[in-house]
């Protein structure tokens, strides 16, 4: 058994034993932080190694930004003599890791050169720490920064420029660098399917989530580092990593499952459909051959309770849940990471006239119920789930307003009320949005 | 497995009518359950959306669900067999075998249709699936490096492509693939592109459809 292996660039780990391995020899991976099964293959043999965790560190792949000029690079080392230009051509908030690089350049070749001109475009700006004490040292070294919106920067390679501003125009001249694009390396899309972790929009392996800070992928034990996190992931790449196997050594000692209750497959029922193992944000279904029947490997699950409401079987079930007696009325079904930690801070007269439960994730409502609690006229349901990005089963609030999109339309179509069932979000501190959310709810102004 | 697809709510409603007390919502625990058309959470969400608009109508009525595990075995159906003879009206949420299978074993009984039987297809992601064959009973596919262009070719040519693919998509509709283009792919990263050069005879449709409703025997158990 491995304490880690690290799929890329491994990092020396004195007190972890550790294997490397290449990613893209990786063809499956089973079993749950503490105990991985990690195959791949080696010159057409098969190997399987177990392992605590896995730490995937890929560098970026870096574009150049215009077609005939040179990008800026950590082995950079600028022309000694004259002057130079730096653009950094993102649109958005640029990488920290891009900025970095760049603001780092700048200083140097001012540094390398007091009397040369050191010009730095730039369309956007990230600023972190370390980030803009490197800011604030190049400005007072003499490094001259413009921003500049589209279309007011025109170059003509090799070595001229054009700025507008304010109708002003300066021209300048000197050796141009351009900051790289940053691209997810081409493994990670493969990677993320072999290890089934739900990528973020551009393909990196960690999705814009808060609960996965600072290098969590969504399945527990998988980590992402550098480039193979985020574009931002080597801004603080030491800092990274030593978090990551920090962490590692310390579940070596003390694997706690996140959460209390048993989930449970009830082997009878399961038909081996495999939904759960599709829906599951952080793979913690697998099929147990002996049984011949889906489990929750406890370590691996986050207690959304996706599973128990997708499986088209009805063969998940919360262990010693009891059927809830059907209630009437206005119900507030509420996250418990958002809605419902926000009720708690709001004064306790806001919730009256109100039936409310705390779910574990909005994905975990069930169509079936919601029909079910309708029955009677004055019957309506505010589902509160999470932000986007802000929900801890990644995809969960996604998922939920789905369910209510389908369960509107279907009403609607029936004329049985357009708007009875209601998906909102919310998160902790709006505890003061939600007292006015149920206001108006209630009197049937949202 | 074979691919379905539930209907419009308003459709089964439609389709029921008004001269019923009793309806059991049969669900089938195999492919459509798989495709999340008619299995038993499906039956259960069926049934309470249908209590909730008949108690808005004032119909008096009686919904009862049951899925059993295959609804194109006798042995299944006869499980539920008294509960069937008790209910007006069966809706069945299996495939199109499944309902007639029903019918056969109940000839007495009114059993209508949940689902629209789609195709026979694979799961390609969570919840999608994508038809990969069309029973024609007589497979070809490995002469075309295991891509079968009678069911992912809109025209189902042998010879093909035809003049309407374009960037690798079929001129029906762009978000289809053009078989085609998959099987040259495919040939080619097998290193069998020589197999295209090869004239494909036209096709022999009678153990399709074209032969009328087919039948199958087993040899060890019937003589030819």
């Amino acid at each position: 058994m491995y304490d880690v292996i690290f799929l890329g660039d491994s990092v020396e780990t004195p007190s972890l034993k550790q294997l490397q391995v290449a990613p893209e020899a990786v063809t499956s991976c089973k079993g749950k932080v503490g105990e991985f099964f990690l195959r791949f293959r080696v010159n057409g043999e098969v190997h399987e190694e177990k392992t605590r965790a896995i730490v995937i560190n890929l560098p970026h792949q870096q574009e150049q930004s215009f077609a005939d000029l040179p990008v800026f690079r950590e082995n950079l080392e600028p022309e000694q003599e004259k002057n130079l230009i730096f653009i950094q051509d993102h649109e958005e908030i640029a990488p920290a890791y891009v900025n970095r690089i760049g603001l780092e350049k700048a200083l140097q070749a001012i540094r390398d050169n007091a009397s040369r001109q050191v010009y730095y475009f730039y369309r956007s700006l990230r600023f972190t720490e370390g980030t803009d004490q490197l800011y604030e040292e190049a400005r007072r070294s003499g490094v001259a920064f413009f921003r500049y919106e589209e279309d007011r920067l025109q170059i003509s390679p090799p070595d001229r420029l054009t700025y507008q501003r304010g109708g002003a125009t300066m021209e300048v001249e000197g050796k141009i660098y351009t900051a790289p694009l940053l691209k997810p390396a081409p493994e990670l899309e493969k990677l993320a399917q072999v290890l089934r972790i739900i990528p973020g929009e551009e393909g990196y392996l960690q999705a814009e989530n808060v609960y996965l800070a600072p290098t969590l992928t969504g399945r527990r034990g998988i980590y992402a580092v550098g480039g193979a996190r985020s574009p931002n992931g080597l801004a603080g790449f030491e800092e990274e990593i030593k978090y990551t196997l920090e962490e590692i050594e310390a579940f070596k000692f003390n694997l706690e499952p996140l959460v209390e209750e048993d989930r449970e497959v009830d082997d009878r029922k399961c038909i081996l459909c495999y939904t759960c193992y599709r829906v599951c944000p952080h793979a913690a279904l697998e099929e147990n051959k002996e049984k011949d029947s889906m489990e929750i490997l406890k370590d691996a699950c986050w207690g959304c309770n996706g599973c128990i409401s997708h499986c088209p079987a009805g063969a998940i079930s919360l262990g010693g849940e009891e059927e809830e007696e059907r209630k009437w009325g206005l119900q507030v079904l509420m996250c418990e990471n958002s809605a419902e930690t926000a009720r708690k801070k709001m004064p306790r007269e806001n919730m009256d006239g109100f039936i409310s439960r705390e779910i574990p994730c909005s994905c975990s409502i069930k169509k079936e119920e919601i029909y079910g609690s309708l029955q009677e006229p004055e019957d309506r349901i505010l589902i509160l789930g999470c932000f986007e990005e802000s929900c801890k089963h990644l995809e969960g609030d996604q998922r939920g307003q789905r369910i209510v999109d389908e369960v509107n339309e279907t009403l609607a179509s029936l004329d049985l009320g357009e708007d009875r069932v209601r998906f909102e979000r919310l998160s902790p501190p709006m505890e003061q949005d939600l007292a006015n959310l149920l206001k108006r709810w209630r009197e049937g102004q949202l | 497995m074979i691919v379905g697809q539930q209907k419009k709510a308003e459709e089964i409603i439609k389709m029921l009518g008004e001269d019923w007390e009793s309806l059991l919502i049969a669900g089938c625990g195999t492919c459509v359950t798989v495709s999340l058309a008619g299995g038993e959470r499906e039956v259960e969400a069926l049934a309470n959306l249908l209590k909730l608009y008949y108690g808005k109508k004032g119909k008096k009525v009686t919904i009862s669900t049951d899925t059993i595990t295959r609804q194109c075995d006798f042995e299944f159906i006869d499980d539920i067999g008294e509960k069937i003879e008790d209910h007006d009206i069966i809706l069945s949420l299996a495939c199109g075998v499944g309902v007639q299978h029903i019918v056969q074993r109940h000839p007495l009984k009114i059993v209508y249709p949940g689902l629209n039987t789609s195709f026979y297809g694979a799961t390609t992601a969570v919840g999608e699936w994508a038809e990969r064959c069309i029973g024609c009973g007589e497979c070809v596919l490995d002469r075309f490096g295991g891509v079968c262009p009678v069911a992912r070719c809109s025209k189902s040519l042998l010879n093909g492509p035809c003049g309407g693919s374009q960037d690798g998509k079929c001129e029906v509709d762009d978000d289809i693939d053009c078989g085609w283009e998959l099987i040259y792919n495919r040939l080619k990263d097998i290193g069998l592109l020589e197999k295209l050069l090869v004239y494909e005879d036209p096709k022999d449709w009678q153990p399709y459809r074209d032969g009328g409703p087919r039948k199958l025997t087993n040899k060890e158990y019937y003589d030819e």
